[in-house]
């Protein structure tokens, strides 16, 4: 009996002492940006030895975790507005940028082959547009052979950031969507099946013949699924890439006095992709040792991932966004001394 | 503290840890209905009642919630797998209780029970990647070449069957009570007092006859229990179906479409609810299923009582 | 043929086929099961390799890496779910089998049971979320009900144990005798307890709001010791009713104190019905994921620390699962291999025990 509760109390020890443990930073929030942070944080622990544990929940998750502070920074594609900022005393910067893309699953059609416009991605998640063959598909693409199948629309379940910029383009471009829908981090879906987070339309998507989704893009390609071109404001059909979301973040003017608040979608850069977007940090403003701690993983990050991230089809940050918010963390106290 | 002077000191504090053990529970069950109600109380206030259940707009950006969809998508599901489970339970507790041969009784009835012991998302993943493409690919394709066509039960098929649907949520879910609805009414069935099942043969009855009009009639009431107890897990149910449900918000005719129940929402929403009354509205979910469990089990607990006593006369 | 022996004939061919359909029942039966574990283990062993136990999981695309944190995790979460539960329900279940057996209270504790035994698990994983992870420091009602029943029985306990003492050593020492001492003695024993138990409960208030704070373990482990408590609560209940009253008043009548005949004659008496109990709800949570999904959350690192999120075997199934990548995938069977193996394992083993002790 003796030993019994021995061998209880020593694993209770362990289970409470953060020692053994090591450090770690506990964040939450978009599937956007999950690989590229956990790719980050694969290396960043390899090199400190401080963990940082981001679960990827959607950004509306993120948002909700750091409000109640029950995680250590959330994280959202969706930026917060100046005025909910000072609400739920946040601080909000950029992390990375990159593009949402509609994938497809077509038998017979490629990635980079099915040219679609807002006009058309608009009525097909209305569900206005039915099936594959529908006239305006046809004449985008009049070298592809559309079938007559049933369009199954995939879409986010779960809060999504991602939702948020697909909404807010969509929104952006057509008026229809804007009326009947709107944007946001979670709308009503008039058709189609959610799936919960990126990996979750991904999956969908995969497995469902005739199918089309959106995903963030490092998700298309790790899973090899069919991105299609868009058409931008220009009039140009472009194909998602970093180049093209490095057009579309070109235009893009962040300003730290609104706490970076910025929908790059739309943008009128030639050669930029429509649905671009970046994910944001959200960080409480009365923990500042906390978010010193974070802070210190993005410094590194926005010093030694830029690589990373381009391997895996994100765009870092440019310099100049880097400096604003650096500067950013010192007026507010957040900088990480070393 | 006369009387306690009587009482061993290990007696008085034994029995005090053990009240305090009990009133632990007692206070656990009343803080669940407590803490519900609280967390529910904005939605409660903005939505009412009658409105909340019978909305079935669950709409985050305009912040509109109702629980008709998720209402429609938990008892779909249930009933439906309810009607697939029950005939095949049933026969599988005939087969126990009579048909069996005496040694294959006990390796049976524990392969039945086995089914009730794999977790429920082993239940889920199974359902994902074995038995929705076959649903997708051959069943429901053939069911809407089939029944599809007939004209009012083809409502029932209408859309394109990819597997994530209704459907396929329910059979796996059909799946999982059969053990429980099987147990339960094989031992009610082995209950049937010898002396009736021998005179019925005496009189020339053959087996069916005698589980017919014998066995099931006496056996009734506790098969009804054990339904109503399956129907109460199955109401619960979250992984099994989470996986092949699709999670959309609507209220659909056609069993091959998307849909959702209180279980799935409350496990794909619950952590990214931004606001406060979408989180509210969850909670509002939770409690509504909770108050459904409770009336589902009360309805349980008066078959079996009742079937209880009817066996002790 | 007579219309009689025409009859029996139809009755005798209903009655075939009858019986083939409830045969053909037992076989679809048997299907389903056979279907669900020749899949599981295909898929399963497939995925097996000494990687999964020893190294942790790699960023999400890459392959390899393991599931040696979620191995870790369910492990202790369930572990303190038992220490937390297994002793409630049991302890529960001796009150009102025995101390307060036929009482009111004993069949209200029952009936509550019951309840407790039929809430969905991903409701009681919101209601846990509400008291032990939504922080405290913001109103959180429910956070303060629980420290306030929390203090509650600490008070209770404590209350119980001074009156204990008052009455053995105090009177006994200062040979009090008189009616309205005794009488004073008691009202300043219950002001000393009420005043510990409000001074307890802002202490503690105080306390946890820095603690619980965030998903952690602790309120996994919670939410698991939720569904068990009833579980074991009836069993024991139901189990010490079986044990025949002579028995105890065999052991009364040799002049043991009521807590001895419990320790040592009725429960060793209704032990291995309880012990198949408890184990089969062991095996019954350890398979649960909806509880987990918003207490103990999930963690992509290794570690033992229970005041953080914690990774476990089944959310990591769930997650791997609804995932794109291959890789996952195959991880996702093993691990479900690995717990299907291990829950039917110990659910049969409880089974044969029963099976084998009433035989005899």
């Amino acid at each position: 009996m003796k030993k019994i509760l021995n061998g209880i109390v020593a694993v209770g020890i362990l289970a409470s002492s953060t020692a053994i443990a090591g450090e770690t930073i506990n964040g939450a929030g978009a599937t956007f940006p999950y690989p590229v942070y956990s790719a980050w944080a694969y290396q960043y622990y390899k090199e400190t030895g401080v963990k940082l544990n981001y679960q990827s929940i959607g950004s509306g998750g993120g948002i909700r975790q750091i409000r109640n502070r029950t995680v250590d920074f959330g994280a959202s594609d969706a930026p917060l507005p100046p005025k909910k900022l000072d609400e739920y005393r946040l601080y909000q910067f950029p992390a990375i940028i990159g593009g949402v893309v509609p994938v497809v699953n077509i038998p017979g059609v490629k990635a980079g082959q099915l040219k679609l416009d807002a006009d058309a991605l608009c009525h097909i998640y209305l569900g206005e547009i039915k099936y594959w063959d529908n006239s305006h598909l046809k004449e985008l693409n009049p070298n592809l052979r559309l079938p007559h199948k049933k369009i199954t629309v995939v879409h986010r379940s779960d809060g999504s950031g991602t939702t948020a910029i697909f909404t807010h383009y969509l929104s952006d471009a057509c008026p229809q969507w804007k009326e009947k829908v709107g944007a946001g981090k979670a709308v009503n879906w008039p058709v189609g099946i959610g799936g919960k987070g990126n990996e979750g339309v991904a999956n969908y998507v995969k497995r469902l013949k005739y199918s089309i989704g959106y995903v963030e893009f490092a998700y298309a390609k790790q899973n090899r699924l069919a991105y299609t071109l868009l058409k931008n404001k220009a009039g140009n059909f472009v194909a998602p890439s970093i180049e093209t979301f490095k057009s579309a973040g070109a235009t893009a003017n962040f300003d730290p006095k609104k706490h970076f608040y910025l929908w790059m979608v739309n943008a009128p850069g030639k050669n930029a992709w429509p649905i671009a977007g970046a994910s944001f940090i959200l960080e409480a403003r009365e923990k500042k040792e906390a978010d010193k701690k974070v802070n210190k993983f993005f410094k590194w990050a926005f010093e030694n991932g830029d690589e990373i991230a381009i391997k895996l089809d994100y765009v870092p940050l440019p310099k100049e966004l880097k400096e604003k918010i650096y500067k950013y963390w010192k007026e507010n106290g957040i900088y990480p001394e070393e | 503290m006369k009387k306690l002077k009587k009482l061993p000191f290990q007696d008085i504090f034994f029995g005090i840890i053990a009240f305090s053990a009990s009133f632990l529970v007692l206070s656990l069950i009343f803080s669940t209905v407590l803490v519900l109600y609280n967390e529910s109380s904005l939605a409660i206030h903005r939505f009412g009642i009658i409105n909340f259940i019978l909305t079935e707009e669950w709409d985050p950006v305009r912040e509109i919630f109702g629980a008709a969809a998720s209402l429609y998508g938990t008892l779909v599901t249930t009933v439906l797998s309810l009607l697939f489970a029950i005939p095949i339970a049933i026969g599988i507790a005939i087969f126990l209780a009579e048909v069996s041969p005496h040694l294959l009784k006990t390796p049976i009835g524990i392969a039945i029970e086995m089914l009730a012991a794999i977790p429920s998302i082993i239940y889920g993943m199974w359902g994902l990647f074995t038995l929705a493409p076959i649903m997708g690919n051959y069943i429901e394709p053939a069911l809407q070449n089939t029944l599809g066509k007939i004209p009012v039960i083809g409502k029932l098929f209408e859309g394109t069957p990819t597997g994530i649907d209704l459907l396929t949520a329910s059979l796996v879910l059909s799946i999982m009570i059969i053990p429980f609805i099987a147990s339960i009414a094989r031992d009610s069935l082995n209950l049937t007092p010898n002396i009736m099942k021998e005179s019925a043969y005496a009189l020339g009855a053959t087996k069916w006859d005698v589980v017919k009009d014998i066995m099931i009639p006496y056996a009734k009431l506790g098969i009804y229990g054990g339904i109503v107890l399956a129907l109460g897990r199955a109401l619960g149910e979250t992984m099994a179906v989470a996986f092949v449900l699709g999670n959309n918000h609507q209220i659909t005719l056609s069993l091959l479409d998307a849909a959702a129940t209180i279980t799935v929402t409350l496990a794909n929403e619950f952590t990214e609810a931004d606001s406060d009354i979408y989180l509210s509205s969850l909670f509002y979910l939770a409690l509504i299923l909770f108050v459904l469990s409770f009336v589902i089990l009360a309805i349980a607990k008066f078959f079996l009582l009742k079937a209880e006593r009817g066996y002790s006369r | 043929m007579t219309t009689a022996e025409k009859y029996t004939k139809i009755r005798k061919i209903k009655s075939f086929i009858a019986l083939s359909l409830s045969t053909f029942a037992a076989f679809i039966g048997l299907f389903w099961l056979g279907f669900i574990l020749f899949d599981v283990l295909r898929h399963g062993i497939a995925g097996l390799n000494w990687e999964l136990f020893t190294e942790d999981p790699a960023p999400p695309g890459i392959e390899g890496g393991g599931l040696r944190n979620a191995f870790v995790g369910q492990l202790e979460i369930v572990f303190f779910a038992v220490i937390m539960g297994v002793p409630i329900g049991m302890l529960a279940g001796i009150f009102i089998a025995e101390y307060a057996r036929g009482t009111k209270f004993a069949k209200t504790v029952s009936i509550l049971s019951d309840i407790m035994v039929s809430v969905p698990s991903i409701v009681v994983g919101t209601f846990i979320y509400a008291i032990l992870v939504k922080p405290i420091g913001h109103i959180n009602y429910g956070g303060v009900v629980a420290v306030g029943f929390l203090s509650a029985i600490i008070t209770f306990i404590f209350g119980s144990v001074l009156n204990l003492f008052t009455s053995k050593v105090l009177l006994n020492v200062f040979s009090v005798k008189s009616d309205s001492a005794v009488k004073l003695l008691n009202l300043i024993i219950n002001l000393i307890t009420v005043l510990f138990g409000v001074f307890l409960f802002i202490y503690l208030l105080h306390k946890l709001v820095d603690k619980i704070h965030g998903f952690n373990g602790w309120a996994g482990a919670a939410s698991l010791a939720f569904i068990m408590i009833p579980v074991i609560l009836r069993t024991t209940e139901d189990m010490l009713s079986l044990v025949p009253w002579s028995l105890r008043e065999a052991a009364f009548a040799l002049g043991a104190s009521y807590y001895h005949v419990i320790k040592d004659i009725v429960i060793r008496a209704a032990m291995t019905g309880i012990l198949t109990g408890v184990i089969l709800s062991i095996s019954r949570v350890a398979g649960e994921t909806a509880p987990l999904l918003f207490t103990s959350f999930n963690n992509s690192y290794f570690t033992m620390n229970m005041n953080e999120p914690i990774a476990s075997l089944t959310v990591t199934i769930f997650v791997y699962a609804t995932g794109p990548y291959e890789d996952w995938h195959t991880k996702a069977w093993a691990a479900s291999f690995i717990i299907t193996f291990f829950i039917l394992l110990v659910t049969i083993s409880a089974r044969y025990i029963i099976h084998w002790r009433y035989k005899n």
